[in-house]
């Protein structure tokens, strides 16, 4: 794959999100799916070791700084710097084989054709034991520290402040080009520089809205990216959704499915 | 409309007026103002126009242009008007078609009358003609405006382009121009010797001077604020006046000289060049191009700057250097820039030929002629290393050293230096028994086993000998010397018992066989390891006092997934982990810690879970804020998850921080959280001043709305604990007393108090002495980006990380690496492989 030569491509004539593509299309307007097909993007190859191959990121935005430290490169995109949304592809630390790299190649060993998706857990929907145990049993690939510490996963109560710092609204796997992922939406308490909750005027805490999806490198699952997209503004989030789906559709894989 | 100088340069606005086809000119129809305009123009272009009193008629073409737009009727009826409001008038201005065979004279005499004198018929046609007599005869028909006439003789011009302008001759040579508007002119007369004098007035004060042009061509300004200049016929100038900064001269060639009040002399030329000379020998010159020369009496003094902005100097040993204004700079042929990508290394050699090695940590390494290769440390330690192994430490401000060689199998002898008698001694290692040897200056000699046994022989005859198991010979000349004390494991069995008496009472059944039985493998493994009952009993009193506290800062629930996770790692003292935390760090000085001196790491946790603070060794209090005791997420698994940090882990790992950046000055604080989502790849650490805010850090990305891109920086928290080796290196001396548990390549070394080695030769020989006198684990400096820790190619990336080196295999050269990422990352490495890492 000759990826340095094509790292700066302009594949502003990528085809946009298609009928029965990845994800929720039919929730999107049509003038956010317009703007983002007219959105201009380019390629970027992620480093070796990443489960990403290429994929394509809307030139405009602003890439941060990768990650320093040899666990966890990322790229991360934002419309401008003090924007409340962004995209990031996050490479998780390698797991070991545990109970959460178990759960996932288990899930994972289903199969799913392209336009198959599986629930597995979703509010409001009736849910007992046997869903908060395969949640909880995913922490880690979720990330514990992140979306891996969830309601399902983590008894403790708000103000309590060891409550859980995500709150899950739907989990299901699909298959993104090939690969089957762990589709994720949910939201975060927001915080201050200093850690503490982020309130609003009423004193009501701050939420950010979540979306993403967890991919493992191979058949073992110890190793897991993560490509989301965060935002404390909900407009924001509907009105940048349909470029993040033109993301992931534009996904390669490094490694086989 | 002041006359000349620099003052004036502003102010007569300079016309700004279109370029006009001069071939109108050629038309028969036209005033003497064409006339006039064409020698005005070569008047004005003319260096020396501030003696022509009709510079302000303007140029050829612009005259012509105001010939022809207005009409000439009007321009002609303006002047007349103004001719005839002045009232005095016996001849008015009017237009004269030239009759053929008039010249200038013939035409000013017969305007003027017989009786007019040669200076007003030579002023006449001065005025008419531009440059007054003698000048070619006008064309016939040509048109010229001739001036008013007056009753006394006199006579005047109009200034059509502006009728408030007005040129009189006042007789003597003397010329009267002046503006009623602006109400600035000028009375200019010339002397029969050839000097004009110029008394200039306006409402500015720069209006109001008086010039002397005299006949050399030299010329003396003066204006009435006592300031004034003259000027030379070859550019030099004197300037004057009651202030310092008026007094300066320039110099024939144009260059402008000014004396400071502190003896500076400054000099500069018209082309924006300049010279700067100090009363200390120092100087510089400015080229017009920006480019500058600077010397002086010292090294710092010597340097160019180039008209891009690159300063370029060189050092006392005759290296160049090099900074440029975009942040880039260059020591001999290296270039390097300073927004992160600094190398680790900085390669240079002098002008004999010496190479030397700027190191991060400041340290300088100079390889020598016969090999050898000498290192100087920021605090002036001076360490020199042959291709034999030999090493000689000095130190000229301690007055320590040491010089040491092998002994060809695998050991070495040692002899120390130093002006305390405890810092002379002689030290021999066997390397084939690991057995170590040392006599000190009053003959007291120490022979140390590798399996930990000690034997001490005084020289007022008196010794002892410690077994493995911590039992004490003692025998001497006195009766108090000799004794035996058996430290058997009763005060181990005593400790333990107590402990498991609390642990019935406050651990869950469920947990509880697990906990004790990790204490049965932590007793196995001190025996094994040699670690003294004592050690095991210390540990086991603190266990008992965090379990069996009334009132402290840690809940109850917490305190006993604290011990649990103590016991685990008491069992397990190479799985400690650091989890999703940037705490590598202190986590190798953890882990060290559970293998040699777990009770110091029990008292830390337990002091600091009851109380909320913890008291080092030196006396410092480190404080903990409420926030970091809590257990995360990651911390609250009981055994802790492969690679997860335990809530163990993460109370050392918090109170081992604080006690190195409480130290700094000012204090930093580090605190543990959750993380924040919005910033990926957060931690949940933070450092906070002292006023709990979050220092800030800039945080680089990328701005694709230039073009090209362009690199920018965000305010952000600093997210780590950001220890140097040094801090790293005093948390363990501080806690543990040992000082030489740190290795680390030179090349990477960013402080002091480490073991720095420079080949994979002496990274052998420390691990092989390390192990035989039983001092590993050690903590070890090495890339993590780079295989084989990170996914990296070797020498492509560098990021920092330490690891613990519990063993290593001399035969098959390679070492039993603990890695704080879990237990995948533990691996047995090539020495190679790992001394290459390691120096990247």
């Amino acid at each position: 794959m000759t990826k340095e030569k094509d790292a700066h491509r302009d594949v502003s004539h990528t085809p946009g999100l298609m009928v029965g593509d990845f994800n929720t299309l039919q929730i999107m307007g049509r003038a956010e799916t317009a703007k983002a097909n007219a959105e201009k993007f380019t390629f970027l190859p992620l480093p070796a070791g990443s489960v990403v191959g290429e994929i394509s990121v809307p030139s405009n935005w602003l890439r941060l700084q990768e990650g320093d430290h040899t666990r966890t490169p990322r790229l991360t995109l934002r419309p401008s710097i003090n924007d409340s949304t962004l995209i990031c592809v996050n490479k998780h630390r390698d797991l070991p084989e545990s109970t959460a790299s178990n759960t996932f190649k288990t899930l994972m060993a289903r199969g799913l054709s392209p336009s198959e998706s599986k629930v597995i857990y979703s509010e409001g929907a009736k849910s007992g034991e046997f869903e908060r145990k395969v949640v909880t049993a995913l922490d880690a690939v979720l990330g514990t520290t992140l979306v891996g510490d969830n309601q399902l996963s983590n008894p403790y109560k708000s103000p309590d402040p060891r409550a859980p710092i995500f709150h899950l609204e739907k989990m299901e796997l699909k298959n993104l080009n090939g690969k089957i992922v762990l589709a994720v939406d949910g939201h975060f308490g927001q915080v201050n520089a200093d850690g503490t909750v982020k309130t609003d005027a009423a004193g009501k805490p701050m939420q950010s809205s979540y979306t993403g999806v967890f991919a493992p490198k191979d058949s073992r699952a110890w190793g897991i990216e993560e490509i989301y997209m965060l935002s404390g503004d909900k407009e924001d989030f509907q009105k940048n959704k349909a470029i993040f789906n033109r993301m992931l559709n534009s996904v390669s894989w490094q490694h086989g499915p | 409309m002041a006359n000349s100088g620099e003052k004036t340069e502003n102010s007569t606005p300079a016309r700004n007026l279109e370029v006009r086809d001069d071939s109108v000119s050629s038309s028969g129809d036209h005033l003497n103002l064409v006339n006039i305009a064409a020698s005005a123009e070569r008047i004005v272009n003319h260096a020396d126009q501030g003696t022509n009193p009709f510079r302000d008629l303007g140029t050829h073409a612009d005259l012509q242009y105001l010939y022809n737009s207005p009409t000439r009727n009007q321009l002609e009826k303006k002047a007349e008007v103004h001719a005839q409001t002045r009232g005095s008038a016996e001849v008015t201005q009017r237009e004269y078609s030239v009759k053929p065979g008039e010249t200038p004279e013939s035409i000013a005499k017969r305007e003027l009358g017989k009786g007019a004198s040669p200076d007003f018929v030579k002023a006449y046609a001065e005025l008419v003609f531009g440059s007054g007599l003698g000048t070619d005869n006008p064309k016939p028909g040509e048109k010229i405006l001739l001036p008013a006439v007056h009753k006394d003789g006199t006579f005047s011009l109009v200034n059509p382009d502006d009728t408030n302008q007005s040129y009189k001759y006042l007789g003597n040579g003397t010329f009267r121009v002046e503006n009623s508007q602006s109400k600035e002119g000028y009375i200019q007369k010339t002397s029969p010797d050839g000097t004009v004098s110029i008394d200039s007035w306006g409402p500015k004060a720069a209006d109001n001077c008086k010039l002397t042009i005299y006949a050399n061509g030299s010329k003396r300004t003066d204006y009435k604020d006592g300031t004034g200049f003259t000027q030379e016929p070859g550019g030099a100038e004197k300037h004057w006046g009651p202030k310092f900064e008026d007094n300066w001269t320039r110099a024939p060639g144009g260059a402008k000289v000014e004396k400071k009040p502190d003896g500076t002399e400054v000099t500069s030329w018209l082309d924006g060049s300049e010279l700067h000379q100090y009363k200390d020998g120092r100087g510089y010159s400015k080229a017009a191009d920006g480019s500058v020369h600077a010397w002086g009496p010292k090294t710092e003094d010597n340097y160019e700057v180039d008209a891009d902005g690159t300063k370029v100097w060189q050092d006392r040993w005759g290296i160049n250097h090099s900074e440029r204004s975009d942040g880039q700079f260059g020591i001999g042929n290296q270039r390097f820039r300073l927004d992160g990508a600094l190398g680790l290394e900085i390669n240079l050699s002098d002008n004999k030929g010496n190479n030397y090695q700027l190191r991060r940590d400041l340290a300088i390494v100079k390889t020598n002629q016969d090999g050898s290769v000498s290192r100087y440390e920021k605090n002036l330690d001076q360490t020199t290393t042959w291709p034999d192994g030999t090493i000689k430490q000095s130190n000229p401000l301690t007055g320590a050293g040491y010089l040491q060689k092998p002994d060809g199998q695998g050991g070495y002898v040692k002899h120390h230096w130093g002006r305390n008698p405890e810092e002379n001694y002689d030290e021999k290692y066997d390397g084939k028994t690991g057995i170590t040897f040392t006599v000190d200056g009053r003959g007291d000699k120490t022979t140390k086993w590798p399996n930990n046994g000690v034997k001490v022989e005084r020289h007022d005859q008196s010794g002892y000998v410690r077994q493995p198991d911590g039992s004490e010979h003692h025998w001497g000349p006195g009766e108090q010397h000799n004794r035996d004390s058996t430290r058997d494991q009763t005060a181990v069995a005593k400790s333990r018992l107590e402990l498991d008496k609390i642990a019935d009472r406050e651990i869950p059944e469920k947990d509880r066989a697990l906990f004790k039985e990790n204490l049965n493998k932590f007793e196995e493994r001190a025996k094994r390891e040699h670690l003294s009952p004592e050690e095991v009993a210390k540990t086991y009193e603190q266990m008992s006092k965090l379990l069996s506290a009334r009132d402290a800062k840690v809940s109850k629930a917490d305190r006993v997934l604290l011990a649990e996770n103590f016991a685990h790692h008491l069992n397990h003292d190479e799985s400690v982990d650091q989890g999703l935390h940037n705490t590598c760090n202190v986590t190798t000085i953890a882990e060290r810690g559970f293998s040699r001196q777990p009770s110091r790491l029990a008292e830390m946790v337990t002091t600091t879970a009851i109380e909320g603070k913890w008291t080092a060794a030196d006396g410092k209090v480190i404080i903990i804020d409420a926030g970091s005791l809590l257990p995360r997420a990651e911390e609250r698994n009981s055994p802790p998850r492969d690679g997860d940090r335990s809530y163990a882990i993460q109370l050392l790992n918090v109170v081992m921080i604080n006690d190195a950046t409480q130290r700094r000055l000012p204090p930093a604080y580090y605190r543990q959280g959750n993380p924040d989502p919005a910033r990926p790849g957060d931690t949940g650490e933070r450092l906070v001043g002292g006023d709990g805010k979050p220092i800030m850090e800039k945080e680089r990305y990328d701005d694709f709305s230039t073009t090209p891109p362009s690199k920018k920086y965000k305010d952000v928290p600093v997210s780590e604990p950001t220890l140097h080796d040094s801090e790293i290196h005093k948390v363990g001396k501080r806690l543990y007393g040992a000082t030489d548990f740190f290795l680390t390549s030179g090349k990477r070394a960013d402080g002091d108090g480490v073991v720095k080695y420079e080949t994979q030769q002496q990274l052998h020989d420390k691990l092989i002495e390390m192990k035989n006198q039983h001092r590993l684990p050690a903590v070890l400096g090495v890339n993590g980006l780079t295989t084989p820790f990170g996914s990296g190619a070797p020498g492509t990336v560098s990021g920092g990380h330490v690891v613990s080196v519990r063993d290593y295999d001399e035969k098959t050269g390679r070492v039993r690496v603990s890695n704080q990422w879990g237990s995948p990352s533990d691996q047995w490495i090539d020495i190679k492989d790992l001394y290459e890492n390691s120096i990247t």
